[in-house]
């Protein structure tokens, strides 16, 4: 009766259920010997294929990316024409200037300039939901992963990092499926450098401004995400090899059908993730311009209601942490800006907003007119934006995953290697000669 | 025993060859700043490359009639449709930019990517002959 | 109302069967304590209201990983009225580790057979009869992308709740050793009435032998547990 250990116990157990299940395939289940090709197989073959595998998916990705800048154009600017027409009518009808700079300079200013990339975030999720729902996804995944495997790199590290793109925070909780908790750690330490979309309006300002082509702006944009890639892949390496050595799990990945993806659904999945965006723009984001309005227009009287910026207290603050940045060729609202990127990343194009009094489309223009930024110091803040720091909800989602010490130390890594590689940047681009 | 008919097999070899090699010229335009009706676009460039790589990688089982050929066929034209019908949309936004007057002029740019996808329909209606009869 | 939780391995299309019961009518909240996305619909059938609970897609019901033990706790602390199981008919032999741990947990099991259209293009035939009788739970054949054998589904569902009571004839033995074992577990357990209540003393039993840590500590507070630990082999 004792010849089993509890050691043992564990493997038996299971192994007499796959015998009992073996014993019912048996009796209820036949195969047909000639097993049939299918679309799967064929696509399979390609999609996955070992040399091919990563250059279709990155030339996917691009088309996602170009897709979401092409289409989302005229949609940006309907919302945009509307906001444009809401703040003249507010600061024409409202005689308090106080209420009045409020309303047009604060709420249609800052919160119109997120706004108007309700667009290009759900056109993105459109395309993400298109490729996830065909069953392409999953491969994209499992080819980034073989890669990554042979790296030393747990796999099934890639659909987490994947999902990173939409948002950090469901990233970081799917997670949980890897059950090696070293694999879990490093997965989650790096997904805050996959670019979810909250940094996408950034990088859509930017690139917008500092590109005058939407082709090379579409190039820009996409080069953000395969940095974040190329950034997750070799940060993971770094920590495998350093904090936590020893050998990944082997990972067995079970790949769905593929399929024609169904509008329905499409949208559904669209729509789910979508409204996060709505909702975080209609609570924190706008709770975090409001406060940038302030800092900017009071001391209401040494600025004169808002116009002489300089003598704000976001200015004095901005005075304060300029010196950091300038040599990467930022000014202090740009500075600004980035700090309360911390709060939401969507934040900086709002602190734009504010700062320059212009809403929707017209921050592009006011941006362009103010020559804040050359093509290279625009670029390096576009890298600096993707790398530094996880924004304050995802350090509270790895607050729940992780020990302290290791969410301490995902914003401290972040923060530097967001200087490292945005000092790379300029120091590539003089020595290229682009300054 | 061939899983088609070698014979349409040689056809669609040297339809993808053609293919290919459409996508590579227009690729290097592309990645070499554009002219004429190409713009340039490095990434755009270098997925054009992507995409002939994948046409002639299937060059060799088309011509001995081999399921395996037929996938690298069928990854390249679902390949050739995300990036055309991508451009079509995209004169589509164009046009509504002009319509909305957010932009003055209506430019639109017949990028190769369109003209290579509506080259590469009637080689699809070929693969969806062969393959009708497949599942997913 | 009839609370139905719904589980399967990832990608057998759970998610499509889920949307395709409860429409647009669903609420998304968190799993007590964490952070996993927990997804509740209604449906209506019959006259009778369901609710349905989509739980994480799992292999297994382990305490080890996060999802399955959310899953896990679900149907054993609040007692769904009926599990559905959709099993991929595809992959029939791997899905149904899952369906034996449901069975194990004594939970009141239908098995939904998804990807029905792919069994019979895959050349696969599966007598689903024979398959319900083997496993002693209704077999319920259908695909999630068209909506195929939902209403047959929702009426073994609404069966299932009514004969809830009725105990399952048919249990998956481990052999006659393991078997052995088990019992004298299990009688050991059962000593303990008001665990014994509440959760299936066999199911604690092989856990316990399978030293799954969450049973273990439940075990630790039981008054038998010095005579438990007797009867379960060392690590």
């Amino acid at each position: 009766m004792n010849e089993y250990s509890g050691e043992d116990l564990e493997v038996v157990f299971p192994e007499r259920r796959y015998e009992a299940i073996a014993k019912i395939m048996e009796t209820a289940v036949r195969v047909r010997k000639e097993r049939k090709w299918t679309f799967t197989d064929i696509l399979d073959h390609v999609f996955l294929h070992r040399v091919l595998g990563i250059p279709i998916f990155l030339a996917l990705l691009y088309a996602v990316f170009q897709f979401t800048f092409a289409i989302s154009a005229p949609f940006s600017d309907m919302i945009d024409l509307s906001f444009g027409w809401l703040g003249s009518l507010a600061g024409a009808n409202i005689s308090n200037p106080m209420l009045a700079s409020f309303v047009a300079d604060g709420v249609c200013a800052g919160l119109g300039s997120v706004l108007v990339f309700i667009p290009p975030i759900f056109i993105l999720f459109f395309a993400l939901a298109i490729l996830e729902d065909s069953g392409y996804l999953a491969r994209a995944a499992f080819v980034m992963d073989r890669a990554m495997y042979k790296l030393g790199l747990h796999g099934r590290s890639f659909i987490p990092l994947i999902t990173g793109f939409g948002c950090n925070i469901p990233a970081i909780m799917a997670t949980r499926s890897i059950e090696n908790e070293n694999d879990r750690i490093i997965t989650i330490l790096v997904n805050p450098l996959m670019s979810c979309s909250a940094r996408l309006p950034v990088y859509v300002l930017l690139a917008g401004v500092i590109f005058s082509t939407s082709y090379v702006a579409g190039a820009a944009v996409f080069s953000m995400y395969v940095l974040g890639i190329a950034l997750a892949v070799m940060s993971a390496l770094v920590f495998r090899k350093t904090l936590f050595r020893g050998k990944p799990a082997p990972f067995v990945l079970e790949l769905p059908r593929y399929a024609v993806p169904g509008l329905k659904s499409v949208t559904l999945h669209m729509w789910e993730r979508g409204k996060w965006f709505l909702i975080k723009a209609g609570t924190f984001i706008f709770a975090v311009v409001i406060v940038a309005w302030a800092l900017s227009t009071f001391p209401w009287a040494a600025t004169a209601g808002g116009e002489l910026i300089e003598n704000s207290y976001i200015a004095m603050f901005g005075h304060v942490i300029e010196p950091l940045f300038r040599p990467f060729g930022w000014n202090w609202q740009s500075a600004v800006a980035l700090f309360f990127g911390f709060l939401a990343k969507e934040a900086v194009v709002g602190t734009f907003g504010a700062l320059l009094g212009a809403e929707g489309e017209g921050v592009n223009i006011a941006l362009a007119n103010a020559h804040w930024f050359t093509p290279l110091s625009g670029f390096a803040y576009m890298v600096f934006v993707l790398i530094y720091f996880p924004c304050v909800a995802t350090i509270g989602v790895m607050l729940k995953e992780l020990r302290p010490r290791w969410v301490l130390f995902a914003a401290m890594y972040t923060l530097i290697l967001a200087f490292v590689v945005a000092s790379l940047v300029m120091a590539i681009g003089h020595l290229a000669g682009l300054a | 025993m061939p899983d088609f008919d070698t014979g349409t097999g040689r056809i669609m070899a040297i339809y993808a060859i053609a293919l290919g090699i459409g996508y590579i010229l227009s690729g290097v335009i592309e990645v070499f700043g554009g002219a004429g009706m190409v713009p340039g676009d490095i990434f755009g460039g270098l997925a054009l490359f992507v995409i002939a790589a994948t046409y002639i990688t299937g060059v060799p089982g088309l011509l001995n009639g081999e399921h395996g050929g037929l996938s690298f066929l069928m990854g390249g034209l679902l390949l050739s449709a995300v990036f055309g019908v991508l451009y079509i949309l995209a004169i589509g936004a164009d046009g509504l930019e002009y319509i909305i007057g957010a932009a003055e002029t209506l430019s639109i740019s017949i990028r190769p990517e369109i003209w290579l996808f509506l080259v590469s329909l009637p080689l699809a209606y070929q693969v969806w002959k062969l393959t009708r009869e497949v599942t997913w | 109302m009839i609370t139905v939780a719904l589980i399967g391995n990832p990608n057998v299309g759970k998610t499509e069967l889920f949307n395709r019961l409860t429409g647009l009518k669903q609420h998304v909240g968190n799993w007590p304590g964490v952070t996993v996305e927990k997804k509740v619909g209604k449906c209506q059938y019959k006259g009778e209201e369901l609710e349905i609970v989509d739980l994480p897609g799992t292999y297994s019901l382990t305490a080890r990983a996060m999802d399955e033990l959310i899953a896990r706790n679900y149907i054993v602390e609040d007692k769904p009225d009926v599990v559905v199981d959709i099993v991929d008919g595809t992959n029939l032999e791997r899905n149904l580790y899952l369906t034996l741990l449901l069975l194990e947990l004594e939970a009141n099991v239908v098995v939904a057979l998804n990807q029905w259209d792919m069994v019979n293009e895959r050349g696969i035939e599966i007598d689903v009869d024979k398959l319900s009788s083997l496993l002693g739970v209704p077999v319920v054949p259908t695909v999630a992308t068209t909506g195929e054998g939902l209403e047959a589904l929702k009426e073994a569902i609404l069966t299932a709740a009514r004969n809830k009571d009725r105990r399952r004839k048919i249990v998956i033995g481990y052999g006659d050793d393991l078997e052995a074992l088990i019992k004298r577990v299990r009688d050991v357990i059962a000593k303990d009435t008001g665990l014994a209540r509440k959760y299936p003393p066999r199911w604690l039993a092989i856990k316990a032998l399978e030293h799954d840590e969450e049973v273990l500590k439940r075990l630790q507070d039981s008054p038998y547990w010095d005579e438990i630990r007797g009867v379960i082999p060392n690590k």
